[in-house]
């Protein structure tokens, strides 16, 4: 399959998920229609169960449409690929490898010569924190570092489109603001596409160039954040900023609907 | 044994099979001295005049010494039948070569009933037409008495090594594969999809993903798979063998050689332990990741 020349990096066009037939069958996404920028940091917002899920496993290949089509790069995702990382939710990263066997990891497993993968995967493990952390085991580290290791690996991979499944839910506030730090560095000096599933309204507006809510299967707002970066604690102060976080949290705290 | 594992609101009771080394001490002598009250207690003797339950004692030199019978000769040592005169080395040498011949058989058996079982259980989680033609059979195999099957196997393959050894595979191996297809349902899926997601598929997933994730889930049944083999080794040894522990055991048994069965019989439990300790510690440390 050839990749067609595009800028953008997702064409989503009028994709239905749906689980189950008949009157019990459950419909997360239906119809949506979605396209992304190359480089773009975008993230998802929306209520539980409302699709935001889905739709990245969707673009990761890791989940069939019902209909509809989702074109990575102008080629269409039939099913997972090196060139679309993901970050789950779950610690998913192997524990019976060290760290930086970890982070090796898909190079090596893809059959990548160690010439051409031991610098970055060199780089990578600085750039996440964890130089001289190399042979410690997955289970001697904290849920954040955990967490470096997976970002370290999927960036290793040197994907050109990144899906984070609601990274950093479990963590705690400082070490959110710092992995977001760290992964907004990566962001800026990579200039991967970036796709971010978060229930977090502030963790949006930290990172985003653009936030969509999915409510009830389908893009309910699209807001583009043009706010300067780094993004501090000040941007709670900023009126624009303030009034983009009560519309979202009004659209959130709406109730779901039946998907069905 | 069954241990409380927890006190207070939490306790439960769980399967200790994790023995320490006190425990084996203080059960063996609790073990010992039962025998020998049982022993001074029961008046019953074999058709041979011979107490149906000898004393300690008599199971030490009476039955030790007893056991050079079964050596075949060598390294300096007559057999019986050459005109030796059955002494404790040659009670040693019996006992040695034949256990050695019994381990011979186990390693292989279940070395291959290991291999076979994680093959056919990934391919039976992989692959859907295995898994079609294989689940079937594998349900109808596990409810046959595999013991009660040793004869047909020497039938096949003759009073053979090779029997043995297939008759090891036989019952070892399904055991490893349905506790592999077990291990392999029980995994999360963002087990394999993170690995899916780097662009890893196929064998290098199964064989660099799957097998190491399941592993400390495995534990359990491939020590039990050793346990299988030793009881298996054993009945597939009773059926016209003329070696092994087996042989033995089957031998002093048909002659109501109690004392001999005995020592042979504390030999052969000694290796069955000492293998599945080794299997344990082995898989232990495969699976120090997740200790």
């Amino acid at each position: 399959m050839t990749t067609t020349q595009t800028d953008l990096a997702f064409e989503i066009r009028d994709l239905t998920v749906a689980f189950g037939k008949g009157p019990a069958a459950i419909t997360p996404l239906r119809s949506l229609d979605l396209t992304v920028p190359r480089g773009q940091f975008l993230c998802i917002l929306g209520p539980s169960g409302q699709g935001k899920s889905t739709l990245l496993r969707c673009m990761a290949g890791l989940q069939s449409p019902t209909s509809g089509s989702v074109l990575a790069e102008g080629t269409e995702v039939t099913g997972p690929d090196a060139n679309l990382g993901m970050v789950f939710q779950q610690d998913a990263i192997p524990l019976w490898l060290r760290v930086g066997d970890n982070i090796s990891f898909g190079p090596r497993m893809r059959g990548v010569a160690k010439s051409e993968w031991e610098p970055r995967v060199r780089h990578f493990i600085e750039a996440v924190g964890l130089a001289g952390r190399e042979r410690a085991w997955p289970k001697e580290l904290s849920g954040g570092m955990r967490k470096r290791v997976a970002i370290g690996a999927v960036f290793a991979n040197d994907p050109d489109i990144l899906l984070m499944d609601e990274p950093f839910g479990s963590l705690d506030y400082f070490t959110k603001a710092t992995l977001h730090d760290t992964l907004l560095d990566l962001w800026a000096e990579t200039g991967k596409t970036i796709v971010f599933v978060t229930h977090d309204v502030d963790e949006a507006l930290k990172l985003a160039d653009r936030i969509i809510v999915v409510t009830d299967g389908r893009v309910g707002a699209d807001i583009p954040l043009d706010f300067a970066r780094p993004r501090g604690d000040d941007l709670r102060m900023d009126v624009t900023a303030d009034a983009i976080r009560r519309d979202l949290l009004e659209v959130l705290q709406a109730p779901a609907k039946v998907q069905s | 044994m069954t241990a409380v594992a927890r006190t207070g609101p939490r306790a439960r009771l769980v399967l200790r099979t994790k023995g320490t080394t006190l425990s084996i001490v203080v059960g063996t002598l609790v073990a010992l001295v039962a025998w020998e009250i049982a022993a001074r207690s029961l008046a019953a003797s074999t058709a041979q005049g011979d107490r149906v339950l000898p004393s300690l004692v008599t199971v030490a030199t009476d039955g030790f010494l007893g056991l050079g019978h079964y050596y075949s000769g060598g390294l300096g040592v007559s057999a019986e039948s050459a005109g030796g005169d059955g002494s404790a080395l040659a009670s040693v040498l019996a006992l040695a070569s034949n256990a050695l011949v019994t381990m011979s058989r186990v390693a292989m058996g279940l070395g291959l009933a290991i291999v076979v079982g994680l093959v056919i259980g990934v391919l039976v989680a992989a692959v859907r037409p295995v898994r079609l033609s294989v689940s079937g059979v594998a349900e109808l195999m596990r409810m046959l008495p595999a013991l009660a099957m040793a004869p047909l196997f020497t039938l096949w393959f003759g009073a053979t090594t090779l029997a043995s050894v297939v008759f090891i595979v036989f019952s070892g191996a399904f055991v490893v594969l349905i506790a592999t297809v077990n291990a392999i349902a029980n995994l999360p899926p963002h087990v394999t999809d993170y690995p899916r997601t780097l662009g890893v598929s196929g064998v290098r997933l199964y064989g660099g993903v799957v097998l190491p994730a399941i592993l400390p889930e495995l534990r359990g049944s491939l020590v039990f798979t050793g346990l299988v083999a030793w009881t298996t080794v054993l009945a597939s040894e009773m059926y016209g063998l003329q070696s092994g522990l087996g042989w033995m055991l089957n031998d002093t048994l048909r002659f109501s050689l109690i004392d001999r069965m005995v020592v042979v019989a504390v030999v052969f439990s000694a290796l069955a332990l000492v293998t599945m300790k080794l299997l344990g510690s082995g898989v232990s440390r495969l699976t120090r990741w997740n200790a």
